[in-house]
């Protein structure tokens, strides 16, 4: 909106200060239309973008590492150790809330624990800590006066930490504020903040790794949520949500760091409510550190010969835990397919792989094979019964023979039969152009009126004189 | 998404009278980067070379619930389906992700890695609670148990964003002790950096036992991205 408003005026006194002198009117209500078009294209456009401007600013809360390391990739998002056992490193985290109201949140370190997947989840706040969440203490006031964070941080003002040579020994303090300092040093598991729209906190941590932490990788997080506010409206049964955001800690003892993956499952399964198939794919990890790697699911045709799809994705797997990794596909109309996982991951310098068994998988539409199979049997039953009504009706079951005294015409002798002429002609197995002469013997209906006149019943047929032509032959008339 | 645009100098428009057809479209690019400037709220200072500059830190990954408005839900919940009284097991349903609750997920960091998990906000000690009645949530037996399917779930990518990179969780049941967490949705490294997402559609179910008491049963659950 502001840039709407302020594009307007910019643009209105712009108008003005390029309005040459001495314009006459034509170009002037050019000019009023070219002010208009402008203003028109300035509003549409801050319109358009404050719109997107709203949305992109709106990012509810967030929560980050305030010292991120240039040198260590990803360390912007998570917080990235390798600390000894006994170790203690001073660190700040970042408390963000970016949404367009006021937020009352806490914040707490917490343990990872496996997901349903074998993923990565973070403890609840009210379960306890043992790990990585049990590590870190945060400092959100400063410490009691005299004392001051020096160069070396928290660690060193509370003896966690030897002091840099450099740095000067604090002055001696009364028991009092020892006493003050010591429950400061203490540091707080959970913190709880206030923050306006927009506005942001550091918040100083020292993450300590207890002297029996063993080689290989810890994780945890420290998280925010919202402080819970108890909703009095809810009716009925329910679950009530609360949203939590995490900053992943990964601390990794220095030591023998062993990577090592299985593909343990594999499987494929036809989804319960969409039309969809799900290839599951379940990766154990027996090292002692994350494993980021990456797996491969290829789809053959194999009826047509052709690469169907190919999933890829690339994840990590946590030490000790079995990661089950789901793809999603649209269930195929017909066909038959193959599936195959391949897994790849880096130990070091070696591109280690493992690959699944070959599932062959048919499909056919049994639905549509039904229905197009019960429309096929329907068209031939109703085929058969057409057939078999035509034989019927060129059978000539019940007639009887005539024989004609005359040459004559199959239409007049159709005509005195009562039947079609085409009738007669099928029965009595004529051909174009589909003469009778006198002598000849056909087959007649019952009622016809040749018979009230003559009756001959004929042992043996007479041949059928040969036609020269195709249409009915005209000769004479029968009496 | 935390944008900061930092602007160094002011911005000084050439001040050459030109054509009248000209200034117009001269003005029309000025008012058109000026409305880029001020919309993305930020600072806007001059260069003698007119030159903007703006500096995108990256910010952090979020997660909220929002209405169809994408504005935050003050009280998000998950009705489930009511339930007469029964001698037999029952059970009810309900949906996380509906288009007035959508799970939203942010991402602002320059990484492309996160998961949406839920959990009991109380541990997995937590019950579903009415008055002095409880049922469990996470009992494999016949006491209560929640089932949770998000392979049925829909992920909408929210502006110019895309979905590669995502899984669905698959069907996982609450186990106390053994699945307290259970995986909605995971990006893996090709996902969208920065990136945001809308969830809907996840499968409630929760198995209710035979004689469970009347009420209205609530349980605070937690949904963490991290």
């Amino acid at each position: 909106m502001t840039g709407l408003v302020v594009g307007f005026l910019f643009s209105s006194m712009n108008m003005v200060h390029y309005q040459p002198f001495g314009t006459n009117v034509s170009v002037e209500n050019m000019n009023i239309k070219a002010r208009v078009v402008a203003t028109i294209f300035t509003v549409a456009v801050a319109v358009l973008l404050a719109r997107q401007s709203s949305a992109m600013d709106y990012g509810g809360i967030g929560v980050r590492p305030a010292n991120p390391d240039p040198a260590v990739p990803n360390s912007t998002s998570w917080f990235l150790y390798s600390l000894k056992p006994g170790e203690a490193k001073n660190d700040a985290v970042e408390v963000e809330n970016n949404s367009a109201a006021a937020e009352d949140l806490v914040v707490y370190a917490a343990d990872s624990t496996p997901s349903s997947d074998g993923g990565f989840a973070l403890k609840q706040q009210s379960e306890q800590m043992v790990g990585v969440g049990s590590w870190v203490r945060f400092y959100p006031d400063a410490p009691p006066a005299p004392s001051t964070i020096g160069a070396d941080g928290i660690t060193v003002l509370c003896g966690i930490a030897p002091a840099s040579a450099d740095v000067p020994k604090s002055a001696a303090l009364t028991k009092a504020q020892s006493d003050a300092l010591a429950t400061w040093c203490q540091g707080k598991t959970l913190v709880e903040l206030s923050l306006k729209s927009m506005d942001s906190k550091n918040v100083p941590i020292v993450v300590s790794i207890p002297a029996t932490a063993d080689v290989g990788e810890h994780s945890g997080g420290i998280v925010i949520q919202k402080k819970a506010v108890q909703d009095q409206t809810q009716q009925g049964s329910a679950v009530i949500l609360t949203t939590r955001v995490g900053a992943r800690i990964y601390e990794t003892v220095p030591g023998t760091i062993l990577r090592s993956l299985q593909l343990e499952q594999f499987t494929i399964a036809r989804n319960q409510k969409l039309p969809e198939l799900t290839i599951t794919v379940g990766i154990r990890n027996g090292g002692n550190v994350s494993v980021d790697h990456t797996t491969t699911v290829e789809v053959t045709d194999t009826l047509l010969h052709r690469h169907d799809k190919k999933f890829v994705r690339d994840i990590q797997a946590l030490p000790g835990q079995e990661l089950v990794t789901n793809f999603a596909t649209p269930l195929p109309k017909f066909g038959r397919y193959t599936y195959h996982a391949v897994v790849t991951y880096n130990d070091g310098d070696l591109v280690k792989t493992l690959s699944s068994a070959v599932i062959t998988k048919w499909f056919i539409p049994w639905v549509e094979v039904g229905t197009g199979g019960g429309i096929l049997v329907i068209l031939i039953a109703g085929l058969i019964v057409l057939v078999r009504m035509r034989r019927k009706k060129y059978s000539g079951n019940g007639w009887v023979p005539y024989v004609l005294d005359a040459d004559t015409s199959i239409m007049v002798l159709a005509e005195r039969s009562g039947v079609e002429w085409n009738t007669l002609a099928r029965v009595n197995k004529l051909k174009a152009p589909y003469a009778v002469t006198k002598g000849q013997t056909v087959m007649v209906p019952p009622g016809s009126s040749l018979l009230q006149k003559k009756t001959v019943v004929v042992k043996k047929k007479t041949p059928i004189a040969k036609p020269k032509k195709r249409t009915p032959a005209v000769t004479k008339k029968t009496s | 998404m935390n944008v900061r645009h930092h602007l160094h100098r002011v911005h000084r428009v050439a001040t050459t009278p030109v054509k009248p057809h000209h200034s117009y479209a001269a003005l029309a690019v000025v008012t058109f980067v000026f409305a880029i400037a001020l919309s993305s709220q930020s600072s806007v200072v001059a260069s003698n070379q007119t030159q903007l500059v703006a500096v995108i830190n990256p910010g952090a990954v979020g997660s909220d619930i929002v209405d169809a408005n994408g504005n935050p839900v003050a009280n998000p919940s998950v009705s489930m389906s009511s339930s007469p009284f029964s001698f037999d097991p029952q059970v009810a349903t309900g949906t996380l992700g509906t288009p007035s609750q959508k799970v939203r997920i942010t991402n602002a960091t320059n990484m492309a890695t996160w998961s949406l998990t839920i959990a009991a906000t109380s541990g997995n000690a937590a019950l579903w609670n009415s008055g002095s009645n409880t049922m469990d949530y996470n009992d494999p037996g016949t006491a209560g148990r929640l089932t949770i399917d998000a392979s049925v779930s829909t992920v909408t990518p929210t502006n110019s964003y895309t979905a590669t990179g995502l899984a669905k969780g698959s069907l996982s049941s609450f186990n106390q002790g053994v699945t307290d967490s259970i995986t909605l949705l995971t990006a893996g490294v090709t996902a969208d950096k920065p990136g945001r997402w809308d969830v809907a559609g996840v499968s409630l179910t929760q198995s209710i036992p035979a004689y469970q008491a009347p009420g209205s049963y609530t349980i605070n659950m937690s949904l963490t991205v991290a």
